[in-house]
């Protein structure tokens, strides 16, 4: 008996040992990459500090209370939410859309998914150059699409509202792929039963998506908007090529990271920084668990 | 026994040359960091040249965009990861200089001020140290192209503000549409902040006696902002007149070098670096340069570039030796002769070496009354040129503010109001 006792307790240890073998470097490395940084920027946004002096005097909320009466902030706040929003939407919906387009298994239809996915996998600043090009408002290929359409040119990058269009455009060409394939995975694991039961009931193919398909695809749509709408919250690689780097007419666009970013590197006021920084670690936790909430709340 | 001593003693002597020779010929690998990659082949061929007059020490030449360098500073030098030479203009070094940045050797100083133009250690001078070695001046000049010039029936380059607006006004071009597909004059919207605000300070604010920052008359050593005032009201309705009252340029067009060199732009405001370009972008572009136009007064800024090692860098005295052989006079010249960018060593022949581009003499035969205006070396200054930048070009896109003097006052005063805010973040402000 005791030595029974002792098999299965030696049998806990070791699975305790192993789970704790699999976790503790993973869980430390989690620690100092992750949590200790969130830490000592949480910190941070109550000092008066910069890269040059180091931490410098305790300002109590006053980088907070700055920091909600700019200008910029507001405006990179508006965008970013505007962007994501935007982006999440279309980029969702059409990843969707040619998700179940493609499960039909027209011809070609590995082709056409190839095509969609390929830019998933191009590097994002060559490809924001590239847009740049194509969106060119005097020798781009889409004005010059246009005009050959006899409809008028379009300043894509030369007013902030149209370069904010032309991010949101190239980041959700970007995206569709991804979500797609996302989509796919989750349509290819409904089962046939339902949508031959619904063809006996002699359902059209748009009840059977909104009864069937979409219900059914409900956590692969959560997981796909939860990344979005994480992913698209620290936008700044495009924003930053498209707008802020070009010396032509190009319209700046300010978003939350690149906001960070030049207060932290070009201003060199850390405080500051680090308390939009945390302003953003809360927008992203709040979008999350609401997501997460509106999920649970339909289930 | 002896003899055994004698053997052991020979050994260690043997032993101890051999390690000191080893220590002597360990070869130092160097890095610099420049924000001209423009200049990666003349920089490379140096270094080349450097290390076969010196085999033990290689100098490996990394160039970044400028703004891109800026960035990279912010976060190597605290971090005492950057380049062991760092190629910097003034402005990106005003927050390191003193406390990050090694001072010149008293040798190289002395060399240094031996042959330098006194003018250009503005930048680099901090009481009795010298904290980087400046071999480089720039400032900025007027660019007209010739041809378009001689079109609209005009003979030579603008030389008063109301000419450049006439001028401009003459040489523009538009479509059917009333699109314009040639600018009167090239002007700075984009691009990184810091530049943009720079070309408002020389082509806006200093003919109109203005200034980013002034100092305190009651307090030196702090400032306040040098433009809400009548200069900085004159200098945002110059622009916004030249953009929606004389319409002699627009968003949408090409701008810049690439605009002149593309014969999209008939004038430019830029440094001297343009004649390089257009070298190898338009090289048969008929075109001459000249000081910028004055209004109540005729200024514009002198910036230097200037060699820095950082205290973090591996081997000092291999750095500093790399930055000597570079100011000598035969690189120097070189340098001016291959690149166009102009030496601060007063002793170049710069007439001869500069037959071939004759445009760069505009940035050394200056009209008597031309004034230099400098950075006021303060680690924020940086900061607040891009800050300035940013908010001026969305000052520039509302078109309402044209002729609207009252609203003009207003955003100026705004803009005043944030540049002083950030003085007093940094406790550098005073009325």
């Amino acid at each position: 008996m005791n030595s029974g006792r002792g098999k299965r307790l030696f049998a806990d240890r070791e699975e305790a040992s192993f789970i704790l073998a699999v976790l503790v470097p993973t869980m430390a490395a989690f620690l100092v990459i992750r949590l200790a940084p969130i830490a000592e920027t949480f910190v941070g946004s109550f000092f008066n500090w910069s890269l040059v002096d180091g931490f410098g005097r305790f300002v109590g909320v006053r980088n907070y209370v700055r920091l909600f009466a700019d200008k910029t902030f507001y405006s990179s706040f508006v965008n970013t939410i505007n962007f994501t929003v935007f982006t999440t939407l279309f980029s969702v919906v059409l990843g969707l859309l040619f998700a179940c387009l493609l499960n039909r298994k027209p011809r070609f239809s590995t082709l056409y998914e190839t095509i969609i996915f390929v830019p998933v996998v191009l590097t994002f600043v060559p490809v924001c150059l590239v847009w740049m090009w194509l969106l060119d408002w005097e020798s781009g290929f889409v004005n010059v699409a246009l005009r050959a359409l006899g409809l008028p040119r379009v300043s894509w990058l030369a007013t902030p509202t149209m370069s904010m269009v032309s991010v949101i455009i190239v980041s959700v060409w970007k995206v569709i792929g991804y979500n797609m394939i996302i989509f796919s995975v989750g349509l290819k694991a409904i089962p046939r039963e339902y949508y031959e039961a619904s063809a006996i009931d002699g359902s059209s193919r748009w009840t059977v998506f909104r009864r069937v398909t979409l219900p059914l695809l409900k956590p692969i749509t959560l997981f796909v908007t939860v990344m979005a709408v994480i992913n698209n919250l620290k936008v700044f690689t495009q924003v930053y090529v498209m707008t802020m780097g070009k010396q032509g007419g190009g319209a700046q666009v300010d978003v939350l990271v690149s906001d960070i970013y030049t207060r932290s590197f070009v201003y060199y006021r850390m405080g500051s920084a680090s308390a939009e920084a945390m302003v953003l670690l809360v927008v992203v936790l709040a979008m999350t668990a609401l997501q997460f909430r509106l999920a649970r709340e339909d289930e | 026994m002896r003899r055994k001593s004698l053997a052991r003693a020979t050994t260690a002597i043997l032993l101890a040359v051999a390690c000191l020779a080893q220590v002597q010929a360990k070869p130092v690998k160097l890095t610099l960091w420049s924000g001209y990659p423009d200049l990666q082949g003349f920089y490379e061929s140096v270094a080349k040249e450097f290390t076969a007059q010196n085999p033990d020490i290689t100098v490996e030449v990394q160039t970044f965009a400028l703004a891109d360098l800026d960035k990279k500073l912010g976060m190597s030098i605290p971090s005492k990861t950057s380049a062991d030479i760092l190629e910097l203009i003034s402005l990106y070094s005003f927050p390191w200089a003193t406390k990050y940045f090694s001072e010149v050797p008293a040798n190289l100083k002395k060399g240094c001020l031996d042959v330098v133009n006194k003018t250009y250690l503005h930048d680099v001078m901090y009481g009795e140290k010298m904290m980087g070695l400046p071999f480089c001046f720039y400032s900025e000049v007027l660019y007209y192209n010739k041809d378009m010039l001689a079109e609209a029936g005009l003979k030579g380059p603008p030389d008063t503000i109301e000419q450049l607006v006439d001028y401009a006004t003459k040489m523009t071009k538009r479509d059917a549409d009333g699109n314009v597909v040639r600018s009167g004059i090239s002007l700075r919207f984009a691009g990184n902040p810091s530049g943009t605000c720079e070309k408002f300070w020389a082509f806006g604010l200093m003919p109109f006696g203005g200034d980013i920052l002034a100092e305190s008359a009651k307090k030196p050593g702090k400032f306040h902002n040098g433009f809400d005032n009548e200069a900085g009201r004159k200098a945002l309705g110059l622009y916004l007149d030249l953009i929606y009252k004389h319409k002699v340029t627009d968003f949408n067009i090409k701008q810049d070098s690439d605009a002149f060199a593309q014969g999209k732009a008939a004038m430019l405001e830029r440094e001297q670096w343009v004649v390089g370009t257009l070298k190898t972008a338009a090289p048969g572009l008929n075109y001459g340069a000249s000081a910028l136009p004055k209004g109540t007064a005729r200024n514009t800024f002198a910036i230097t570039r200037n060699m820095f090692v950082p205290k973090a860098a591996k081997d000092q005295a291999a750095a500093w030796k790399f930055v000597s052989f570079f100011y000598s006079k035969p690189i120097m010249e070189r340098m001016v002769r291959e690149t166009g960018w102009l030496s601060t060593r007063a002793d170049l022949d710069y007439k001869a070496l500069l037959k071939e581009s004759p445009q760069l003499l505009a940035g050394i035969d200056n009209p008597p009354d031309l004034k230099f205006i400098w950075q006021k070396r303060l680690t924020i200054e940086n900061g607040i040129m891009t800050k300035m930048g940013e908010e001026i070009t969305k000052l520039l896109r509302d078109q309402g503010l044209q002729g609207n003097e009252a609203k003009i006052r207003e955003e100026i005063h705004k803009l005043g109001a944030i540049v002083d805010d950030m003085l007093k973040d940094s406790d550098l402000y005073a009325e």
